[in-house]
Parts: C-alpha cells; sequence; structure tokens
C-alpha cells in the first residue's frame, strides 16, 4: 500500500479503495487493504481429506500458502485452470491465503454514501458476508467482508481449537 | 539526572539469575572444610554484582539481603571465620531468597517476607560480633605491603584520600566502582571503607550511604588528575586528598593508623573494599576471565529464528540451481558445475554454523539437578549422590526448555522410589549411599538422555497387580519390556503410590507425552535389585530433518529418516490378504499391516499391486507398519516448514516443505498416519 493512496483515502473523507473481482457473471469488490498481491495460478500441492474448494498449498517466496477456489465454494459451473486463472493473495486474520476467482477488473474508489445496504437477494456468497452494494459505472458491485468469509467455520482454513505444535521456529 | 532505567532491567534480571545460578552450583560443589579460595572468590564477585545492579537498578530489598550475604562471603573469602556445612545451607537458602526476591520483580509473583526476614537473620547471626572477634585486622597488612612496593619508585607520589559522601549519594546514582577502577589505572590504589554501626535492619534504607572511604594512590599524575576523577561525585568538603611524604614504611604505617584498630565511638571498620586484583582490569563485576568462558553476546530468539529460516530458503535456492544445472552438459559447464559445488558445500557449512547458534549444552537444565537432589535427599533421609555425565552435549534451545520437566520427573522418580533408604541399602548388601546418573550423549542424528539409578528397580508384580486394578490388559507371559511400558498408561499413578517405594509410574504419561511432543521415544529398562534406567531419545533440532522423498502417483511425500526401518519390494508369496481390505506383508517371519499410502491420502494413480511398487518399514512408537509407496525418489536434508501457520494441521503431516523444484511437499508423520489408517 503506497502512502499516495492511504492519503487519498482521508482525502475523500470516508472513501474507500476496493478490488472487483468476478466470479461468474457477478461482480465483487474487498477493501484493498486486505489484498497481498495477485498472481497466476500454479500447481499447488493437494492436501488430502480437505474439502474439494480447497484446492492445496503452494510455496509463496518460502510461505506455505493454502489456496481455496471461490468457484467451487460458490457452486459456479464452469472451472478450468489456465494462464488465465487468477489468485488473489490475501492477508487476513493475520494468515496469508490465495483465492481463485474468474477474473480480477479494477480498483475502485467508493465514497461511503455511493453504497447502499444489500437487500435479501440471492448471490452466489451468503448474505451474511456482504456489506453493501455499491455503483461503478453502471455496474453494481457486491462488497464482501473477506475477513468474516475466510474465518467462517464452513472455510475449514482454521484449526477447531487454536492449539498448534510449533513444528517450524 | 533522570534516565528510564527500565529499559536495561531485563539484562539486569538475566544477569542476576546466571549470577545466582553460579553461586548455587559452587555451593553445591564446594568442600567446607577446605574450601576452594577461588571458588569462594566466585561466589563473593556474584553476590556482589547482584547488590550493584539492585543498588543501580532500584531494588532495595534485594539489596539488603545481598549485602548481608556479601559481607558474610567476604569474612569468609578472607578466612575470618571459617566455613561450615550449615553456613552453606544458609547461604543457599539466602541464594533462594534473592531468586524469590528476583522473580517478584521480575514477574509480580509473590514475596514472602517472613523468609526473606528469617535468612537475613541467620545469615546476621553467624556475622555476629562474637564469632567475629578475631576479624578486621588483615586489612592492615595489605595495605601496608601495597605501600612499601610503592615506595620503591621514587618519582611517583602518594595521596592520602578521604571521602566522605553524603547520605544520598547512590540516589544521585553515583556508583563507586567506577571511580575506584579509574583511579586504580592510575597507578598503586588501595581502598579501605568505614562504614556506621547497623542499625535494626528494619529501620534500614539501602539507598542511604552510610559509608565513607579512605583511599591511598601512588601515582605520576597531578593532583588535579585525581580531582578530575571525583568531580561529578563529590563536593569539596568531603574529598580530602593529602600527599604523603616519601618516606619509609614505618612512616606509612602511620600515616596509615587511623584505619589500624576498631575506634571505640562504635566505628568499626569495614572491610576492603576494593583490590585491584580482585578482578582482571576492566572486568569489574564481571567473571574474570581465568574461567575461560568466551565472551556472548544476547539476542532475541525471534532474529535467530529468522536467520534460520532465511537459511533454509537459501538451502532451498541451492537445491533449485543444482536441479537446473543438472541438465546442462557437464563438460560444457564445466566451470558453473564446479562454482555449485563450492555453492553446496558453503551452504552446508553455513547452516551447520547457523543451527548451531540455537544449539545449547544440556547443562543448562542438569545444571538445576544437584540443588533438586541434595534437598530432596535430605527431605527423604536418604544418601545420594548426583553424577552428571556429557554436561556439555548441545540440544536445539527449545527442545532443552521441554526437556525440563519431564527429566525433573524422572530423577524425583528415581530419588523417591528408585533409591532406597540407607538401611535397606545395606541389608542388600549395596553401600548406603545410593547414585543418580544423568547422562546426555550425542548418537547420530539424535541426542540420547538417561536418567540411571542403582535402586530397586521396577517391581513387575506390583506393576502387573496395579494394571490389574487399573483395568489394563495384561497377560502372564507378557515380557519384562511390555510390563514396563505400562507405566506410561495414563492414570497409572496413584496418590498412594507416592510413598510406595517400589511402585514407579508418578506422572509417567505425562513424560511419555512431553517427549513424544518433541519427536522423541522414551525407553526403560529394569532389573530388580540392581536399578532401573530411563532412556529418552530425541531429535537434535526441530528445524531441520533427513527425511526421504517417496513419490505417491503424483505427489511426493517426505518421510523422516528416523521412522524407516527399511524398504523393500515385497514378492507376491509374501502378502496375505486379511478380512476385506487389509494386507499384510511377511517380513522374516512377521507379519507386518500394510497401509498403503495413496489411500489414505486419497491419490489419485497410486500404484496398486504392492509386488510393483515399494514396501518401507516404519516405525510408528514401537509398533512396525508397512507403507507401500510408488518409488523411492532421494535421501535430503529438508526444512521444516509450518503448515499450520496459513492453514490448519494437516491429519498424518508433521508439516511440510518446500522441495528443489520450489513445491511443497507435505512431511508424514508415521503415529499419526496410524492413527488416520485406523480411523478411515
Amino acid at each position: 500500500m503506497s502512502m499516495d493512496e492511504q492519503s487519498s483515502m482521508t482525502a475523500e473523507s470516508g472513501a474507500q479503495e476496493y478490488l472487483t473481482f468476478s466470479l461468474g457473471n457477478e461482480e465483487y469488490a474487498m477493501d484493498i487493504l486486505k489484498v497481498q498481491e495477485i498472481r497466476g495460478y500454479d500447481s499447488v500441492t493437494h492436501i488430502a481429506n480437505a474439502p474439494d474448494f480447497m484446492k492445496g498449498v503452494i510455496n509463496l517466496r518460502g510461505v506455505i500458502v493454502p489456496i481455496i477456489d471461490m468457484r467451487i465454494k460458490f457452486g459456479l459451473d464452469k472451472v478450468i485452470y489456465d494462464e488465465f486463472t487468477v489468485v488473489i493473495i490475501i492477508n487476513v486474520l493475520s494468515r496469508v491465503i490465495g483465492m481463485v476467482v474468474d477474473g480480477v477488473s479494477d480498483v475502485v474508489t467508493l465514497p461511503t454514501g455511493q453504497i447502499k445496504p444489500a437487500p435479501e437477494f440471492g448471490s452466489s456468497i451468503n448474505a451474511e458476508y456482504i456489506t453493501g452494494i455499491g455503483t461503478v459505472n453502471e455496474q453494481m458491485l457486491i462488497l464482501t467482508d473477506i475477513e468474516r468469509l475466510i474465518g467462517s467455520a464452513d472455510m475449514q482454513l482454521m484449526a477447531a481449537a487454536d492449539n498448534r505444535l510449533d513444528l517450524a521456529a | 539526572m533522570n534516565v528510564d532505567l527500565s529499559q536495561f532491567y531485563q539484562v539486569f534480571f538475566d544477569e542476576s539469575a546466571e549470577h545466582l545460578a553460579e553461586m548455587e552450583r559452587i555451593f553445591l560443589a564446594i568442600d567446607p572444610a577446605n574450601p576452594d579460595d577461588e571458588e569462594l572468590n566466585a561466589v563473593f564477585r556474584a553476590a556482589h554484582s547482584i547488590k550493584g545492579g539492585a543498588g543501580t537498578f532500584g531494588f532495595p530489598d534485594m539489596t539488603v539481603v545481598t549485602h548481608t550475604l556479601e559481607t558474610l562471603l567476604d569474612r569468609v573469602r578472607h578466612h575470618e571465620i571459617a566455613l561450615t556445612g550449615e553456613m552453606v545451607d544458609i547461604f543457599l537458602q539466602a541464594g533462594d531468597a534473592i531468586s524469590m526476591q528476583l522473580a517478584g520483580h521480575r514477574d509480580g509473583s509473590a514475596v514472602d517476607q517472613q523468609v526473606i526476614e528469617h535468612v537475613c537473620e541467620q545469615l546476621s547471626t553467624i556475622s555476629a560480633p562474637d564469632a567475629a572477634s578475631p576479624a578486621s585486622r588483615p586489612v592492615q597488612p595489605t595495605a601496608n605491603a601495597t605501600y612499601q612496593q610503592q615506595t620503591e619508585t621514587a618519582s611517583i607520589s602518594t595521596y592520602r584520600i578521604v571521602f566522605t559522601p553524603p547520605a544520598d549519594l547512590y540516589n544521585r546514582m553515583v556508583r563507586m566502582e567506577p571511580i575506584f577502577e579509574e583511579l586504580s589505572t592510575m597507578g598503586d590504589f588501595a581502598v579501605t571503607g568505614k562504614i556506621e554501626p547497623q542499625q535494626e535492619l528494619d529501620g534500614y534504607d539501602p539507598t542511604r550511604c552510610l559509608m565513607g572511604w579512605e583511599m591511598t594512590l601512588s601515582t605520576e599524575r597531578p593532583l588535579e588528575e585525581i580531582r578530575e576523577v571525583f568531580m561529578f561525585v563529590a563536593d569539596e568538603d568531603e574529598l580530602g586528598i593529602e600527599k604523603l611524604a616519601p618516606a619509609a614504611p614505618g612512616v606509612a604505617a602511620v600515616a596509615l593508623k587511623p584505619s589500624e584498630p576498631p575506634p571505640d565511638n562504635g566505628t568499626v571498620m569495614g572491610r576492603r573494599l576494593y583490590d585491584k586484583h580482585e578482578t582482571a582490569p576492566g572486568a569489574y563485576g564481571r567473571r574474570s576471565g581465568e574461567t575461560g568462558e568466551a565472551s556472548s553476546i544476547r539476542v532475541g530468539v525471534a532474529k535467530v529464528d529468522q536467520l534460520i529460516n532465511q537459511m533454509g530458503e537459501l538451502v532451498i535456492t541451492q537445491a533449485m540451481l543444482a536441479q537446473s544445472a543438472h541438465q546442462l552438459d557437464p563438460v560444457q559447464h564445466e566451470n558453473l558445475h564446479r562454482a555449485l559445488s563450492l555453492l553446496e558445500r558453503n551452504t552446508r557449512d553455513l547452516q551447520e554454523s547457523v543451527m548451531s547458534i540455537r544449539m545449547m549444552p544440556i547443562n543448562f537444565i542438569f545444571s538445576r539437578f544437584p540443588r533438586l537432589v541434595h534437598d530432596l535427599a535430605e527431605k527423604l533421609g536418604k544418601q545420594v549422590e548426583l553424577k552428571l555425565v556429557g554436561e556439555t552435549t548441545e540440544l536445539d534451545k527449545g527442545l532443552v526448555e521441554k526437556l525440563a520437566d519431564p527429566l525433573t520427573h524422572l530423577v524425583r522418580n528415581s530419588l523417591d522410589h528408585g533409591i532406597e533408604l540407607p538401611e535397606a541399602r545395606v541389608t542388600a548388601g549395596k553401600p548406603a549411599g545410593g547414585t543418580i546418573t544423568l547422562k546426555a550423549a550425542q548418537q547420530g542424528g539424535r541426542v540420547v538422555v538417561e536418567v540411571a539409578d542403582d535402586g530397586a528397580g521396577l517391581n513387575r508384580e506390583r506393576i502387573l497387580a496395579k494394571a490389574v486394578q487399573n483395568g489394563l490388559p495384561i497377560s502372564d507371559n507378557m515380557s519384562d519390556e511390555e510390563v514396563w511400558q505400562l507405566i506410561f498408561a495414563p492414570g497409572f499413578s496413584t496418590a498412594d503410590q507416592v510413598t510406595d517405594v517400589s511402585g514407579r509410574g508418578v506422572g509417567m504419561d505425562v513424560v511419555l507425552r512431553n517427549v513424544h511432543a518433541m519427536g522423541g521415544r522414551v525407553n526403560v529398562f529394569s532389573s530388580h535389585g540392581m536399578g532401573s534406567r530411563v532412556v529418552i531419545s530425541l531429535p537434535l533440532t526441530l528445524a531441520i530433518l533427513d527425511g526421504l522423498s517417496v513419490r505417491v502417483g503424483g505427489e511426493t511425500f517426505i518421510v523422516p529418516l528416523n521412522s524407516i526401518i527399511e524398504s523393500l519390494q515385497p514378492l507376491s508369496s509374501d502378502l496375505n490378504e486379511v478380512g476385506r481390505n487389509n494386507t499384510t506383508v511377511h517380513v522374516r517371519g512377521e507379519y507386518i499391516p500394510l497401509m498403503r499410502l495413496g489411500e489414505i491420502f486419497s491419490i489419485a494413480g497410486a500404484v496398486q499391486r504392492p509386488e510393483e511398487a515399494v514396501i518401507m518399514l516404519v516405525d510408528a512408537e514401537g509398533e512396525r507398519v508397512a507403507l507401500l509407496v510408488d518409488e523411492l525418489l532421494g535421501q535430503h536434508q529438508v526444512v521444516i516448514k509450518s503448515i499450520e501457520t496459513n492453514y490448519r494441521k494437516v491429519d498424518g503431516t508433521a508439516g511440510a516443505t518446500i522441495l528443489g523444484s520450489g513445491q511443497v511437499a507435505l512431511i508424514l508423520d508415521a503415529v499419526d498416519m496410524v492413527r488416520l489408517w485406523r480411523t478411515q
């Protein structure tokens, strides 16, 4: 996160920057401050006995990062892995996690005033993890609370009781 | 002057803890009848350093106890009072009291004032004036001798410096030691202190300066320079410097006269405060150089861990390079290959050096046992000698810390249940005093720590009886080894067994669990009437592991080398179907269950027929299983990475590593894998 972006946020009181990404036909947005980087999809090491959307783990410059495929998680029909498949590496809950989506579109600035509360509707993502609806260039954006989504029990990304054994120093 | 001293507290705590440990070690080893002067000096220095630190950092309560202790120790080391075994015990208690105060300041734990007062009382009983009557004189000959030396050189002059400080000297953050040190570098220097009679400890304010100093200095330097030393310390009226005429030794004795006999007005002559021969120059308050200890720096564990992590990255990068270069023509790229093999060697050396930073001698925990055994043996009325073997064996810091509890447990057990009372031992034809041996040694990639005693040994009948009572499965023809394993069963011990001489096993399940958590193993050996031996075997480090990489389908796994017994290609005649899905392998008369790795981890494309694959015999905590894999790839040293940092624990694995190709490979945990296989 550069200084410019930080200051531009505070300048336009309450405005926040979002990264927009697509899943199927829907456009979603997430807080850009949670995004660490965006990279292509590499081969993963599979993890046995994990849910099908848990693709496995990769080596991200020496750190072992789990990769989840949001398309499988949200039951989209078309799941292919090619050179256009995109992984958003996010940093939430002091964990680094890779998220496969259909595509990354843009970085947009949304003033708080432009964000409307989400109506009860059937988007792919459960309404629980949606913070609101924004509009950019006549297009609807679904704002997601990525932290809550990743931390939710059905993602199975965290140990039930956080009693991890520190094997690596 | 208002410096925030709190930033230095941690260093003071660490150092004081070291000094206390050192004091304790010496007291336990000392022979009261014939104490070694060097050791007495070392103890004195330790006490003195703690006192100095406590004064500087504003822990007056610690100053009181250490001061009393130090005063006494000083007289002991000058042979003014003889050391007795009783005194050593009191000194040990004083050490405990100071530890308690230290812990109070460091962790905010409770400090029992009664204990402190009791210790102070005992200390002052020893140093009571009647015991001290033949004392307080050795100051004079020393000063005299120094003086004689000085007068031999004519060009230098001798000064008598009298410093009468105000009571708030210490509150002004003045420490006298650096001043004495500076003066001692200027020439021949001797100092004697005068102290006002000490009142009741109750009203004693340790921050008040009750002392005055009288110094003699023979130097070529001008008077001004001496004044300069005191510039920020003494006001003019507090400091008197007079030049002594270079005269015959007799005159010198006269000049020093006031410091000789204890005057009647109650001003008792203090002890000699500073002697520049006491410690090496420039090392005041530290352990002297003659102990041969290497200098060291304190570094946060996090920094070391970061270094180790980065080292791991380098190893991986090096492996990647080697792998890429392997595809190049060796003749055409001869230089590249040579450079790469050099890189490999350098990386390996660097890795060893980096890993050694985390290594620390096991003496770190062994050193606490002499005290524990000393105290507990006394309490139990037993005579026990503790032998330490291989204290210098090095082990990963993390392991050393985790080993403390299990070892304490085992030593307590040996003392409580292993070693018999002296009468019983004599009846059994053994010497009245028992021996407990703590032994550490490196064996290959593991460290073996052993607790052995020459006590009664484990009692087979009692263990079996207890096992029946606890509903554990037993049979009459169990081997001794199998019986000894019973003591590790959870809940095997009961409260009434604590007093039972022969029945071991108080919390042995906890010992086993702790050792397993470190990737270690526990074995018990015992022979009736001869004693018993518990052997703990641990990996050298938690960060790096020797492993064999194996392929199953398209996946690569690492199997820790220390759990592999052998690998073989089975013949179809050795394979037997048992039930619907189970297979056993017949290896040299043993039928071993076959686990298909591909099935456990649901890997598509794994070889189905065992005859076409490879079987690895794996030791899962004493249980042997045969692991079916497609192919063995090679042996590596791998850096263990946590999957849990960003994900959660993966069943059947002990972490992951990064291969030369940059791919992640899971490291298998034999025991967890067997558990997973059973539940599937």
